[in-house]
């Protein structure tokens, strides 16, 4: 069989399923994506608020991507557009001392030259991890206890690597691979306003506290990837992130890739000795395939798609241990006119901006999360990309997009209407506190 | 001339091990310790006549027993009486009651839940398996990852490959264990709330973690690896308390002529031409010899005992970062009687177990918020014990000694320091909670010993009343422990050594870190080892 006539079926057409959709089509396969939702994105994409005013869906930052792939599949040729590159970080304080982070640099809030060093020092330190970690990403991962070729060599280099950072950061990276970030933090600095900003980035969508081990990981992710080649870094996509959608799709078709919408996969089909036929869909319609590429979540593919009774028991029991917990909410609200925040300048507006003043606020507020409760006071990381991006709002209006951490996917007594409106009223009562203006 | 071929600072039972095997090959040894009595946290006290206190530690399984064997603590009086189980106390008047026996356990958790009866085959299949691959290393020197000295890297290779004997299956599930709260541990095998409470416990006992916090899987098989006679995982009284255990290594020091000098406080190494040479005691006395060792924790160390311009940045800047968190606290009652606990009847045999007031993950959880907070637990974590039922040695006839280790509780409260009034708060909010159970309990009370973290650190000198000289944590475990650079019991001048559980492989009455610690010494006076290996029992 000729790579021309193997059929390979992709479910889902988020980002990344898209991505793996075009490079297969590029290589000369037959690709078909089938999405459930009538726009291809997923977590990315624009939506509609009310009539007028359009926001980012899910996502509304783009960070830690792996630029090569974008430059692969072209996507600036075909529509992929920035509003605003390389964001500061404005990270609010009720007394209205912001603190504002720009790269390695940081300013406001009483910080003296002692802490921006040791902030420096941190970033240095935290971005050797940060480049071992980015290097492990672009790999397959080896198998371990595997005796083939390939992984042996792969596991050989991922220690080399380790080694080549040099003793100290290899140390670094043992040390700190499996701790919290709220000892790794308190070893570098005593500023609590510049600690719990930091801290904001390794628990936020984890269902983590800053005294959660294992959040240094979640922390050095963040540093890895970005855009133009820095680390860390922010920046908006143009058309509420719809640029970036649009230019993953036209590069998809443009490689030859059939995208379905509104068309819901129900099953994976199979031969009675396993092998793979093809996907049924939820209208009934059946789309033979040779190979299934899956975009979405493990514990949806294997439950739902595959289905346990085609599994083995231990594979089951796995799949099932897979921890997935939603903790974060996002709130999308339309403004009259600029929104005002205390401590922050006009023309900070447009940049992130963050709440999270101290690293015992978080973990504070992530007890309330962690027995299924919501805290009246909750973490944040808000943008106005209305700020940079003209059409999303009516002329002097705004849109504000914020996604709202320890907001618990299950909530003890059960998600009813006053809960939703209690987090929600939560959220603005605490902006109108910081004298925000809504429509 | 010096009198000595090594100094020891402090008699804990790490200390006095790694003494014994010091003047076992053959050196002059002298120990050197600030109390009146040995021991450190392994001793039997009299505080109320007629009854000898575990006031520190209170059960002897984890002490590795080729220790046991090779230094022969049987003739030296040590002797351990295995002891049965665990009974957990519900709010709804039940108990559930954990066995040394397999079947008489499953069939006890059936009673709560049949699908987690059967789950309990695969968790403790999966919990031995751990044990099996760790157990080998508590007798070894860990290797340094980042050198490339043929020991070193021999030690690597050798790991690696018992890494990957485990086959592919069994090496994720390892990182996944080492890395998982004991919470999301015990949640992948059972789903009833009693039966998880009652088997995370082992995960949080002496750490400033909770049951949701990652990385106290591990601390839940450090617990596991303890065995009596062979048998993994099973407890065990010191006849005649834990100091038993102390008098019986400071007996096998004597034996090889090895000497304890007690009320000497060491109060500061003398470092010259960056050596160790000596030590200055309390009183003003100098002492010398080519090696000191010290059984103290690192903050302790290098700290107070060393001169600042002694050491360098780095090493401060680690010490200082190193985790010693004090997070229990310690009730020891005389009782004119013995307690009922109507939930269980008097002849149960449970009433010999380790004895526990609280029956879900998420009281244990919020035990631990209270000490994420400052404040000492008010429904905490009570690990109870009433040694005499099996050690009748312990308090006069008729009488009984009750042990109640008390998880948690602040070095330091949120209102400050511990003050009297604070020490009876917590002492009656623990004794409230065993009240709730035992309906005579508190008639029963002869004298009460309530001891803080800060009392701890006081009497022993364990920094913040930490048990383990540390948090058992990833950081500072393995290699890492006490931090990366020192993990090989070497400290940062020449002839001075680290042996207490700030050092591999941690903390509980274990005496592994001063055998270990005393491989190496030997090592680098080119002497024959005589230290033990982990014996295999696969």
């Amino acid at each position: 069989m000729t790579k021309k006539n193997k059929k390979i079926a992709v479910v889902g057409a988020g980002h990344n399923a898209l991505v793996c959709a075009t490079y297969l089509a590029k290589a000369g396969f037959s690709v078909d994506v089938f999405e459930s939702r009538s726009q291809v994105g997923g977590m990315i994409g624009k939506r509609k608020l009310g009539e007028d005013y359009s926001v980012p869906g899910t996502a509304h930052l783009l960070s830690h991507v792996d630029e090569s792939v974008f430059k692969k599949l072209n996507l600036k040729k075909h529509g992929l557009e920035y509003s605003a590159k390389d964001l500061k970080t404005v990270s609010l304080n009720p007394n209205g001392n912001a603190l504002v982070i720009n790269d390695d640099e940081v300013d406001g809030d009483d910080i003296t030259m002692k802490e921006k060093k040791e902030f420096k020092e941190l970033n240095k330190r935290m971005a050797k991890l940060a480049g071992f970690l980015e290097s492990a990403y672009g790999k397959k991962p080896p198998r371990l206890g595997s005796d083939d070729r390939d992984d042996l060599f792969s596991l050989a280099s991922l220690g080399l690597n380790a080694r080549m950072m040099g003793a100290d950061s290899m140390s670094d990276l043992l040390k700190f691979i499996a701790v919290n970030i709220y000892d790794v933090l308190n070893e570098f600095t005593d500023h609590d306003h510049l600690k719990g900003t930091l801290a904001f980035d390794a628990i936020l969508g984890n269902h983590m506290g800053p005294r959660t081990n294992n959040s240094v990981i979640t922390y050095l992710h963040q540093l890895t990837g970005g855009v133009n080649g820095k680390n860390g870094s922010h920046s908006m996509v143009s058309d509420g992130t719809g640029s970036f959608t649009k230019s993953l799709e036209e590069a998809a078709k443009k490689a030859g890739v059939n995208i379905h919408l509104n068309a819901s996969v129900e099953s994976i089909s199979f031969t009675d000795d396993l092998e793979i036929t093809g996907l049924r869909l939820k209208n009934g319609d059946a789309f033979d395939a040779d190979i299934i590429v899956s975009g979405i979540d493990p514990r949806s593919t294997f439950n739902c798609l595959v289905g346990p009774k085609k599994l083995e028991a231990g594979v089951v029991h796995k799949v099932n241990n897979v921890r997935m917990r939603g903790n974060a909410a996002k709130l999308h609200l339309a403004l009259s006119s600029k929104p005002k925040f205390k401590g922050m300048s006009e023309d900070e507006l447009g940049q992130r901006i963050v709440y999270s003043p101290s690293m015992e606020y978080l973990e504070r507020t992530f007890d309330f999360n962690k027995y299924g409760q919501i805290s009246d006071d909750l973490p944040m990381e808000i943008t106005i990309p209305s700020i940079h991006d003209k059409t999303l709002a009516p002329k002097g209006h705004h849109v504000l997009s914020a996604i709202v951490n320890y907001v618990p996917y299950h909530l003890k007594e059960g998600w009813k209407t006053q809960n939703q409106e209690y987090w929600i009223s939560a959220s603005i009562n605490w902006m109108g506190w910081l004298q925000a203006s809504r429509v | 001339m010096s009198k000595y071929d090594a100094i020891v600072i402090g008699a804990g039972h790490n200390g006095l091990c790694n003494a014994a095997y010091l003047a076992k090959s053959g050196l002059k040894v002298l120990v050197l310790e600030k109390n009146d009595y040995i021991g450190g946290a392994a001793v039997s006290r009299e505080l109320e006549e007629g009854w000898l206190y575990s006031n520190c530690s209170y059960v002897c399984s984890l002490l590795r027993p080729e220790i046991y064997r090779d230094l022969n603590l049987q003739k030296h009086g040590l002797q351990v009486i295995a002891y049965g189980g665990s009974v957990t106390f519900t709010k709804k008047g039940d108990i559930f009651g954990g066995y040394s026996d397999h079947d008489l356990s499953r069939r006890e958790i059936g009673r709560y839940s049949k699908k987690d009866a059967d789950a309990y085959v695969r968790f403790s299949r999966d919990i031995s398996k751990q044990c099996r691959f760790i157990k080998p290393l508590l007798m070894r020197t860990p290797p340094d990852p980042t050198s490339f000295k043929p020991k070193d890297l021999n030690e690597l290779i050798w790991l690696f490959k018992r890494l990957y004997g485990l086959g592919e299956e069994t090496i994720y599930e390892t990182i996944r264990f080492y890395t998982m709260s004991v919470a999301e541990y015990l949640e992948e095998y059972f789903e009833n709330d009693v039966v998880k409470a009652a088997l995370s416990g082992s995960g949080i006992i002496g750490t400033g973690l909770g049951p949701y916090s990652p990385g106290t899987a591990y601390v839940l098989l450090h617990h596991y690896m303890g065995e009596v006679d062979g048998s993994i995982g099973s407890w065990g009284f010191a006849r005649g308390g834990m100091g038993s255990v102390s008098n019986a290594l400071a007996g096998a020091l004597q034996e090889h002529d090895g000497e304890i000098k007690t009320n000497a406080e060491v109060k500061q190494i003398l470092v010259k031409n960056g050596r160790s040479v000596g030590v200055v005691l309390e009183n003003g006395d100098e002492l010398y010899a080519k090696n000191i060792v010290s059984n103290l924790d690192v903050k302790r160390t290098y700290l107070k005992l060393f001169e600042h311009g002694d050491l360098d940045e780095k090493i401060i800047n680690q010490v200082e970062n190193f985790k010693i968190r004090g997070s229990s606290g310690k009730l020891n009652i005389a009782l004119d009687g013995l307690p009922e606990f109507p939930a269980m009847g008097k002849n149960n045999p449970l009433m010999h177990a380790d004895m526990h007031f609280i029956d879900s993950l998420d009281r244990i959880e919020r035990a631990f918020d209270d000490w994420k907070n400052g404040r000492w637990s008010s429904d905490p974590y009570c690990d109870t014990l009433i040694p005499t039922l099996t050690d009748p040695t312990m308090a006069p006839p008729g009488k009984h000694y009750m042990s109640v280790f008390v998880q948690y509780a602040p070095p330091k409260l949120a209102t400050g320091e511990w003050t009297d009034k604070d020490r009876e708060g917590f002492g009656k909010t623990v004794i409230d909670q065993i009240g709730e159970y035992s309906p005579n309990f508190k008639d029963l009370i002869v004298h009460a010993e309530i001891r803080s973290p800060q009392d701890i650190e006081n009497e022993v000198g364990l920094t913040e009343g930490n048990i383990f000289q540390g948090e058992l944590t990833m950081d500072q475990m393995f290699f890492n422990r006490p931090f990366p650079g020192y993990s090989q019991f070497r400290g940062p001048v020449k002839g001075f050594y680290m042996c207490g559980s700030s050092t591999h492989p941690g903390g509980g009455v274990m005496a592994a870190p001063g055998a270990n610690a005393a491989r190496e010494i030997l090592f680098d006076l080119k002497r024959e080892n005589i230290v033990p290996e982990a014996e295999n029992d696969d």
